[in-house]
């Protein structure tokens, strides 16, 4: 080291520890010490292939697009528990739905009921009441040992479930209805859907509420399937002008009772279903 | 890849300063450290908010790495502190300079190992790393005046030492 840079290097440890110790004098009895202290270097060295090795395989590697989407779904529990469901729900299910309403349309198209009834309109709620129907006993449950032991209510489960048959049988619904509107200037998309909605929720919430308190699909089924004729009935004699006691709710009418009963047939399901896994539990325990 | 190889070659040589120092010498340990305080910066790089100054983080990670590693370690890299100390001359030094220097050198890495681990920490950061007084209180994440009242006293105690 030669001796201007020896003198620069002594000047700027006396101010370093000036500035730390605020005493000059101090300073001064600290040179010497610390001057001492920079006499010890550490061995040369440079970074090794192998470290550099051993951090790029640390590197975050970039995830495509269908890791993102999956880590996304697993990282909403509602999603995760819509997708444990979608392998529970017996796929056949909505393949007959999407069937049903697709063979809905043209025959909407081709055939003339009286009072210009729209036998698409008829046939959504039908379609979506018998799928809920299968959405619960012990038929459609083959895990439920497991689902027991899970730290998810059974009522929980029965929703995700409903959500996701109601969900998708709604979208098939809206679907064939806007093929509907698409295919024919005598129907519009709003109005079909004003239509059947309401019936819609109404029946499938009948077949759940049935299937529960029974403990069997196929009550549900048989119930929906007379609601529906009768239903379908009065709508048919409405429209012929026939005096009957029976409602026309498929003519856009009755929406706020039908929503009503549909929420309470849905909230006696739930505590039923409730009732029925605390009885299991303590029939376990 | 090649931010990560420019920083580590960036730092790779002050750290391995800092953390032979913290050690007392001990090379391999020191080595060990330098991978372990770079993979956790790696692991915890979100949590690093850009503007605020890289040195000062990377240190408090590597302080905290000396900490712990340099006591799990202390038995385990025995001989290699012994290896270290014992060393072999470069080719051009001549045995007598050596033999002053290495004798130098132990004094001084005696002396530091001799100091509590926060006030060897303060020195070594201030008088080998150069790192401002507030740089060193944010790595240490103590107050400006905590450090300079370790420095004092750490400086001090090693004049003390270094004169026995």
């Amino acid at each position: 080291m030669n001796t201007s840079s020896h003198d620069e290097n002594e000047q700027r440890l006396r101010a370093m520890l000036i500035e730390d110790t605020g005493s000059e004098a101090q300073a001064e009895t600290l040179l010497a010490t610390v001057k001492r202290l920079r006499a010890w270097r550490p061995p040369e060295s440079a970074p090794s292939a192998a470290l550099l090795a051993r951090l790029a395989a640390e590197l975050p590697r970039r995830l495509s697009r269908r890791e993102r989407l999956s880590l996304w779904l697993g990282s909403v529990p509602a999603l995760l528990l819509l997708r444990s469901q979608v392998r529970i729900v017996r796929g056949g299910l909505l393949l007959a739905s999407a069937f049903s309403l697709a063979l809905g349309v043209p025959v909407t198209l081709l055939l003339t009921l009286p009072g210009n009834t729209t036998p698409l309109v008829l046939l959504a709620p039908l379609v979506a009441a018998l799928g809920i129907a299968f959405i619960y006993g012990e038929e459609s449950d083959p895990p439920m040992e497991v689902l027991l032991t899970l730290p998810l209510t059974p009522r929980l489960v029965l929703l995700a479930r409903m959500a996701l048959v109601f969900g998708a049988d709604l979208l098939l619904a809206a679907a064939a209805s806007l093929a509907l509107a698409l295919l024919s200037a005598q129907w519009s998309f709003g109005a079909l859907l004003t239509l059947w909605l309401a019936p819609m929720t109404f029946l499938s919430a009948l077949a759940l509420f049935t299937s529960t308190l029974s403990r069997d699909a196929l009550s549900g089924v048989a119930l929906s399937l007379f609601v529906w004729f009768a239903l379908c009935a009065g709508h048919l004699l409405a429209a012929a002008d026939t005096p009957t006691w029976l409602p026309d709710v498929f003519g856009g009418a009755f929406q706020p009772q039908l929503f009503g009963l549909a929420l309470a047939l849905v909230s006696g399901a739930l505590w039923l279903v409730g009732q029925e896994s605390h009885w299991l539990k303590r029939e376990q325990g | 890849m090649q931010a990560l190889a420019a920083l580590v070659e960036r730092h790779h040589h002050a750290l391995i300063g800092f953390l032979y120092r913290m050690t007392g010498g001990n090379r391999a340990l020191a080595e060990d450290l330098a991978q372990e305080t770079f993979l956790r910066v790696l692991r915890a790089i979100g949590q690093y908010q850009h503007p605020r100054p890289f040195k000062p983080w990377l240190y408090a990670i590597a302080a905290n790495m000396a900490r712990d590693g340099f006591k799990s370690a202390k038995q385990r890299y025995a001989a290699a502190l012994l290896e270290d100390d014992e060393r072999g001359p470069a080719a051009d030094e001549r045995p007598e300079e050596v033999l002053i220097d290495l004798d130098e050198e132990q004094q001084v890495a005696r002396a530091l190992r001799r100091l509590p681990d926060h006030q060897r920490a303060v020195v070594i950061l201030r008088y080998y790393q150069e790192l401002s007084l507030a740089e060193i209180a944010e790595a240490l994440n103590i107050p400006v005046g905590t450090v300079k009242s370790r420095l004092s006293i750490g400086l001090e105690r090693l004049r003390t030492l270094l004169v026995e």
